[in-house]
């Protein structure tokens, strides 16, 4: 449990790193070409869920780790 | 037996052995940075093949047309007096407004081709030169009905990702003339309606075009638009790229509702609305030094006030833009131009 813990604590910062990648690639398109609907469409609003949930996990979870840290 | 402060020490070593074989386990942060690149890279190109490559067919639509009488419009060969002579290369009713135009221009008359219901005067503009040139092919097309103007969407086929060459979608609708339309099928935003048939009303931040069945044609910002009220006026055809161009009495628009890259110059695309039964399709061409540079919106939309429209809006421009006659290419499409969505066209 503490390895699949560890595992996922390592993982979960490296896939929102990814995923800010990704949207900032998304963005860009976007700007120059808004009419392709990079930002809007079904796969990027699914991708910002995600990111949404990870960011937040990752947050707790890092808030988690150095009150722990601090005890 | 071993004393508590050998204990300790023994502790301590095996604690700095682990935080060693940790440490050279974990890989350092740029390498880890540089993989999240690469997977970033990856998962693009698979959101890429999604969103633009994988054909889908998407559900028909709803036909809209109701059973009121079909307005028709003299074609300029069937009036007693036709103020424009096939022969002039001259824009129908359009003659002083090219001589009130600062711009001076080569005009050569193309094509031209009548039918029952439909006649098109084909025309190549050519404005200034140099690195300055523009080159533009303009049809002035007039048609008995609305009806007449038709599009078509690539393969037959409405849905995402459904591409074809300009030609083979014009031939596969026996068309004689064909524009490229406003690439609906790149993104599953705004509102298509096709001959008629209604598809879809996404929230789009662009704004849309409308030919009535009336042979009107009105151009609506995302605000304006209700497409309830343009159901119940019997649309014909509706496309989003835009921007719209002019403001409905001929005149350039102030502010464009498009972002500053659709802005710049590019090669481009454009319909336009002169009077009931009267339209203007327009390809320029762009991108290529000494024969075409492109024009801005600003520019297209003067162009547009030139070829004597009063509403005009902006297709999908670029490599998109492109023009067929009688089953050839007629302009020449930045970087050999690509397959496309949609064709607006009028039938041989």
């Amino acid at each position: 449990m503490k390895k699949l813990t560890g595992k996922i604590i390592f993982i979960l910062p490296n896939m929102v790193v990814i995923l800010s990648l990704i949207f900032i690639t998304l963005w860009i398109l976007d700007i120059f070409n808004p009419g392709m609907n990079f930002l809007g469409n079904k796969i990027s609003s699914a991708l910002l869920i995600i990111f949404f949930v990870l960011s937040l996990i990752n947050a707790i979870a890092t808030i988690a780790l150095e009150r722990k840290r601090e005890e | 037996m071993k004393s508590g402060i050998e204990e300790e020490y023994e502790q301590s070593t095996q604690k700095n052995l682990h935080i060693t074989e940790e440490k050279r386990k974990r890989l350092p942060i740029w390498q880890i940075l540089i993989i999240d690149v690469l997977v970033a890279g990856l998962l693009i190109n698979v959101f890429a093949f999604f969103h633009h490559v994988l054909p889908r067919t998407l559900d028909g639509g709803v036909n809209i047309i109701g059973k009121d009488p079909i307005p028709t419009f003299e074609l300029p060969s069937n009036t007693a007096h036709p103020s424009r002579p096939v022969s002039t290369p001259e824009p129908y009713e359009g003659s002083k407004r090219y001589s009130e135009s600062p711009h001076k221009r080569q005009v050569d008359l193309v094509e031209t081709y009548k039918n029952e219901t439909s006649e098109v005067y084909l025309r190549k503009v050519v404005i200034g030169n140099g690195k300055d040139r523009i080159t533009y092919y303009v049809a002035d097309v007039f048609v008995s009905t609305a009806m007449s103007l038709k599009t078509a969407f690539a393969r037959g086929k409405y849905g995402m990702n459904i591409k074809d060459d300009i030609v083979d979608i014009a031939y596969d609708n026996d068309a004689v003339l064909a524009l490229s339309g406003d690439y609906y099928t790149n993104n599953d935003i705004g509102v298509v309606i096709r001959n008629g048939v209604y598809y879809r009303s996404e929230h789009t931040e662009n704004d849309i075009c409308v030919l009535y069945l009336d042979g009107t044609m009105k151009t609506y910002s995302p605000d304006e638009f209700d497409i309830d009220e343009v159901l119940e006026r019997n649309a014909w055809q509706a496309w989003t790229f835009g921007p719209s161009l002019l403001d409905g009495k001929g005149n350039v628009l102030k502010t464009f509702n498009c972002s500053s890259y659709i802005k710049q110059t590019h090669p481009r695309a454009a319909i336009g609305y002169v009077r009931p039964g009267h339209y203007v399709l327009l390809v320029v061409d762009g991108r290529e030094e000494g024969y075409s540079k492109g024009v801005d919106i600003r520019e297209l939309a003067q162009i547009m006030v030139d070829e004597g429209c009063i509403v005009a809006y902006n297709l999908d421009g670029g490599k998109t833009a492109c023009m067929s006659y009688d089953g050839e290419l007629v302009n020449k499409p930045a970087g050999g131009g690509r397959e496309i969505g949609d064709i607006i066209y009028i039938a041989g």
